[in-house]
């Protein structure tokens, strides 16, 4: 199967849904760039590159430069999306989540409930979230368990190059609103991605290490690090079923209370901070409907209650690598 | 101009950029540069673009040559004024260190795993749930159109991983031998695998023994222990257990009175564990093999006297599991069954402790009264991990150990 | 000018060089791998930061942008700490905490770069509320690019603010590009300064490139806004040097935009030729500023890499509250 980096696999799937249905657009801040500049246009394909080479092959009716105007972004998809069309909005950084909260908020995860029903909202916003590159307070953020708590919302965060395509190929064929979350730390990483389109169900977790002693659920980003600490572990004869929910909402409560139904033994690892967040979410549902399977108490890994820092050093402290996630399985055997 | 000497590095162009290509010098050694004058090509996987001269110079070396590929950060060439020496641009090139590779930040290392295999505690014993399917895997075989009543599973207790159904789903006969031979090869070898010299096994003891002996200070207490109470108790026993099955009891008995002894020395910390998994020597074809009894506290006599009997069976037919090996909290050799009447045992590491039973002999008593008698002992020698136990703790197990043995009653 | 003595004229020459040299000075850094994260720089627009800020006093507020470097100089930010933080020291503005991005320095009237666009205007509202409330005669200045101008969140000021007719100044900086997106197209090619204006805010225009003008027009503004004529504008245009962030490939402008911008539209040699035409400045007293500039930049660079760094403990100072976290597993 040929390798691909989360950047292409992503690029890839908008292909295939322009392709395939011309009323998905895209719109949202340089994802094709260089417009009323005096150099080339589409020279920029979004700042990480996951639009490229979509105005050139689809136009630039079907992709949409905007002004810096977020909540304009949002809302425009939304009416579009509203009268049927497929949005795909793009938002820069998902911490830019705050200047077009009411439209996401108040507007796009209301509409079909508040209608009675009688609406559809298929709009997709993607946004690049996740703390790296040091770029410190304001754009780094994960947002996705804020968005999470909304109903209304699907959201989407995917750890590796064949769940992304999948998973935005699912989130563009929906009828309802999707966040999906692309961290930025991933765009690089690379992993073999078939070159037709597929989709990747909404709800059902991935579970990309199986074992018997303890059930590790972590998401985005910080599934490739409970893998490291998985792998470590498993060399002294400890094994973890790992759980990758892949879509926090809607939440695949299933595969986890299985898990530690077999286990009796629960982390739960996220890089957002720990209040009101997916970890306490997760132990919640567990410490509610699988509480008599628990041997041990749960533990979570997680980001400390704080803005995310600037300076390299402070940055890497405040992510949680795979000795964090080592120590927290080896405290539920104890 | 002053003589400051400047890097020519690798730029970082764009938020992700890790490498670029040199792909073409626009400027030859020598030449006088000027700051923002366009100097050589670089190449990301994104663009091709022109470095500029970062400061008024002479372009004094060019250190990467067109077509190299380098990380960000890296030195491709020195700039400098023409009053610098060319022994000062060359100590400037060979100290120089790339920033970005001193800001990368290596993966926070796991913490070391320790050689031996720590097994959770409660994971073992439940060989008598239902096998398990869970959600990820019902799904892929629904996907796939696999029946999980065909699939053997290849993990814990039968269980059915995705592995399975993918195999069986690509042709396979579902015995998941195919998928599990190699891994099992440690525990569970087939019976018919030639023991070699080397066998995988046997490096395995090696090495672990080697370690154990060259990173644990061990210290050796001998005690002798009056087997007359256990003799005349044996006598009037209804089912079969064996002087070793009721020295392992009387140590299990000893382990609860005492659990000082009973736990795990890992990464600087003791970890103490609320039951006694006890294992016990086995001189198996294939070399020696430490079966556990999980939960031994919880068992009597008769009950560990058949368990040990179990596993010692499946220990010289090759047919131990993973599991059955894993998780030992303190550990009980004996080799009086060949005469040998004393010996010092090595600690099988996370362990804390081994106890060595000799041989049973016939050895003169002293009774309350003052009498001598004709009498059964045995010595019993414990190793302890003088790291994290002291002499008095050892000393106090031994004290437990023949208390139990001493006043042994049939149960 | 009649109101800049001589001691103003040499002051506003020296921040406006120290800008100049402390950006290019960081372009190189940067380049060679020197400092962690996104920088804005701001090379190319010294006149306009310099020619505001020479109106304010350090009561006065100001709010930046991403590209702020220039405005936190242009206030007076000690120049030395600035260099820390971006290069993520501890004894940075923010303590490493914030970076390029968020230099901020409250004590001095500077509430802080800004990351997200146009997240400055309405806070500097508040802060001419205050000043109106107060009655102490400050003024409160945020800094926009042409980006910004297409938020809600400026719009929203601008209105506000003539509605409070609160003392601010709104300054609007055209360079151009909003990222890699030209001004024109995302303003629909409509004059900024003249939707600024369909607020009713009086805007005064200025040429970039030129302290002077800056100097003059700012002026106006600021006297609009202290004597209780409520919010007033400034509005310049004045394209940057270096790209949107520090590695950015710039494909969006025509290849050779930038070097001509320098030999064009140049603030420096702009001031220069002026104090020399009218005979208020000698060429001697500016080469030395620029010695002087010059070895401050090379300390501050210096004493920024040689700079204590911060300790991952650091993490949880400056919070409300700590929450025993997940990290703490055991």
């Amino acid at each position: 199967m040929p390798v691909k980096s989360m950047r292409d696999a992503l690029n890839e799937a908008l292909h295939h849904e322009f392709e395939r249905d011309d009323e998905v657009f895209a719109i949202g801040e340089d994802i094709a760039g260089g417009r009323g500049g005096t150099g080339e246009v589409d020279c920029v394909g979004g700042i990480f590159g996951v639009t490229r080479g979509l105005m050139g092959r689809f136009g630039g009716d079907r992709v949409i430069d905007t002004p810096i105007s977020e909540s304009a972004i949002i809302g425009a998809a939304a009416g579009a999306a509203l009268v049927g069309m497929r949005p795909v909005a793009e938002l820069m950084f998902a911490d830019f989540i705050g200047v077009c909260m009411d439209q996401i908020y108040n507007q796009v995860a209301k509409f079909r409930y508040m209608f009675g029903g009688k609406s559809r909202c298929p709009i997709v916003i993607r946004a690049t979230c996740g703390t790296a590159f040091n770029s410190a307070a304001q754009h780094s953020q994960t947002m996705y368990p804020l968005m999470t708590a909304i109903p209304g919302l699907k959201v989407v965060v995917p750890s590796n190059p064949y769940d992304a395509k999948g998973l935005l190929i699912s989130a563009i064929r929906d009828d309802d609103p999707v966040l999906f979350f692309e961290h930025k730390a991933l765009y690089r990483r690379k992993g073999e991605v078939p070159d037709e389109p597929y989709t990747v169900p909404f709800g059902e977790a991935a579970m990309p290490r199986e074992g018997d002693d303890v059930t590790v659920v972590a998401f985005g980003l910080m599934v490739g690090v409970a893998e490291k600490a998985i792998d470590a572990l498993a060399e002294e004869g400890i094994t973890c079923d790992l759980i990758d929910p892949r879509t926090p909402s809607p939440l695949d409560e299933e595969t986890i209370l299985e898990s530690v139904a077999a286990t009796g033994r629960l982390v739960v690892v996220d890089e957002s901070p720990p209040r009101c967040g997916l970890t306490a979410d997760v132990a919640g549902l567990v410490a509610d409907r699988g509480f008599s399977s628990l041997k041990a108490p749960i533990k979570q890994v997680t980001a400390p209650h704080s803005p995310v820092p600037f300076s390299p050093e402070l940055e890497k402290a405040y992510v949680p690598g795979p000795a964090d996630v080592i120590e927290a399985i080896r405290a539920t055997l104890q | 101009m002053s003589s400051r000497i400047v890097p020519l590095a690798i730029p970082k162009w764009g938020i992700e950029m890790a490498e670029g290509t040199v792909n073409r010098w626009l400027k030859a050694e020598g030449d006088a540069v000027a700051k923002g004058e366009e100097l050589v090509e670089i190449e990301s996987d994104k663009i091709v673009n022109a470095l500029e001269c970062p400061a008024d110079g002479v372009l004094r070396r060019r250190i990467a040559d067109e077509g190299e590929s380098l990380g960000v950060g890296s030195l491709i060439g020195v700039i400098a004024g023409a009053d610098a020496s060319d022994e000062q641009v060359e100590a400037f090139a060979s100290s120089y260190q790339n920033p970005e590779a001193a800001a990368a930040e290596p993966e926070a290392a796991p913490a070391a795993a320790p050689e031996a295999q720590v097994q959770a505690q409660a994971a073992a014993a439940a060989s008598d749930k239902p096998v398990r399917v869970s959600p990820p895997v019902r799904r892929l075989a629904e996907r796939l159109g696999v029946d999980l009543g065909t699939v053997q599973g290849s993990g814990r207790n039968g269980r059915i991983t995705q592995e399975d159904v993918e195999r069986v789903a690509a042709g396979g006969d579902g015995s998941g031998d195919e998928a599990s031979a190699s891994e099992e090869t440690t525990a569970a070898a087939p019976a018919d695998v030639v023991v070699e010299p080397l066998s995988a096994t046997r490096r395995t003891i090696s090495e672990r023994l080697q370690a154990s002996k060259r990173d644990i200070p061990h210290f050796y207490l001998t005690a002798d222990l009056n087997l007359d109470a256990v003799k005349n108790a044996r006598a009037q026993f209804s089912f079969r257990a064996s002087l070793n099955d009721i020295l392992s009891w009387c140590c299990v008995r000893a382990l609860v009175a005492e659990p000082g002894l009973n736990g795990l020395f890992i990464d600087d910390a003791i970890h103490r564990v609320g039951e006694v998994n006890l294992a016990f020597a086995v001189a198996a074809d294939r070399g020696l093999m430490t079966p556990v009894v999980h939960g031994a506290e919880k068992l009597d006599l008769k009950a560990l006297a058949e368990r040990m009997s179990a596993l010692a069976t499946r220990a010289r037919e090759g047919d131990l599991k993973r599991e059955d090996m894993a998780g030992a909290t303190f550990t009980v050799s004996n080799l009086g069954m060949f005469g040998v009447t004393q010996f010092d045992a090595i600690i099988n590491p996370p362990q804390l402790g081994i106890l060595a039973l000799g041989e049973a002999r016939q050895a003169a008593a002293i009774n309350e009264e003052g009498n001598v008698h004709a009498s059964t002992a045995l010595s019993a020698t414990l190793s302890c991990d003088h790291r994290v136990v002291d002499g008095a703790l050892g000393g106090q197990f031994l004290k437990a150990l023949r208390k139990e043995v001493e006043t042994f009653t049939t149960p | 000018m009649t109101s800049l003595d001589k001691q103003a004229l040499l002051r506003a020459y020296r921040r406006m060089r120290t800008i100049r040299d402390f950006e290019d000075r960081l372009h190189v850094e940067i380049a060679a791998g020197q400092v962690a994260g996104f920088t804005h720089l701001y090379a190319g627009q010294e006149a306009i930061a310099v020619g505001v800020c020479e109106h304010l006093s350090e009561k006065d507020s100001i709010i930046s942008t991403h590209r702020g470097h220039g405005h936190c100089i242009a206030k007076g930010a000690d120049v030395k700490r600035m260099m820390k933080e971006i290069f993520g020291s501890s004894e940075g503005t923010c303590n490493g905490k914030g970076g390029s991005m968020h230099i901020a320095e409250v004590d001095r009237g500077i509430l802080g770069a800004n990351a997200i666009v146009g997240g400055g205007p309405p806070i500097a509202v508040g802060a001419a509320l205050a000043g109106k409330l107060r009655g102490d005669g400050t003024v409160a200045v945020s800094f926009s690019g042409d980006g910004s101008t297409n938020q809600g969140t400026t719009f929203e000021a601008m209105n506000m603010a003539k509605a409070l007719q609160v003392p601010k100044v709104f300054v609007i900086e055209n360079n151009g590009y909003a990222e890699n997106t030209g001004a024109d197209y995302g303003s629909g090619g409509v004059d900024i300064a003249a939707r600024t204006e369909g607020f009713g805010i009086p805007v005064f225009r200025a040429d970039g490139a030129d302290f002077f003008d800056v100097y003059r027009a700012t002026g106006e503004a600021v006297a609009h806004a202290r004597g209780g004529g409520g919010p007033a504008g400034v509005y310049a245009e004045m394209q940057r040097y270096y790209g949107h962030y520090e590695g950015d490939p710039q494909k969006y402008r025509a290849p050779d935009e930038p070097k001509n911008l320098r030999e064009t539209h140049d603030c420096l040699k702009n001031y220069r030729q002026r104090v020399a035409d009218d005979g208020s400045l000698a060429a001697a007293e500016l080469d030395q500023i620029d010695a002087e500039v010059a070895e401050l930049i090379e300390a501050a660079v210096t004493e920024a890499k040689a700079a204590p760094r911060p300790s991952p403990e650091d993490v949880t100072t400056d919070v409300y509250i700590n929450y025993r976290g997940a990290s703490d597993a055991g």
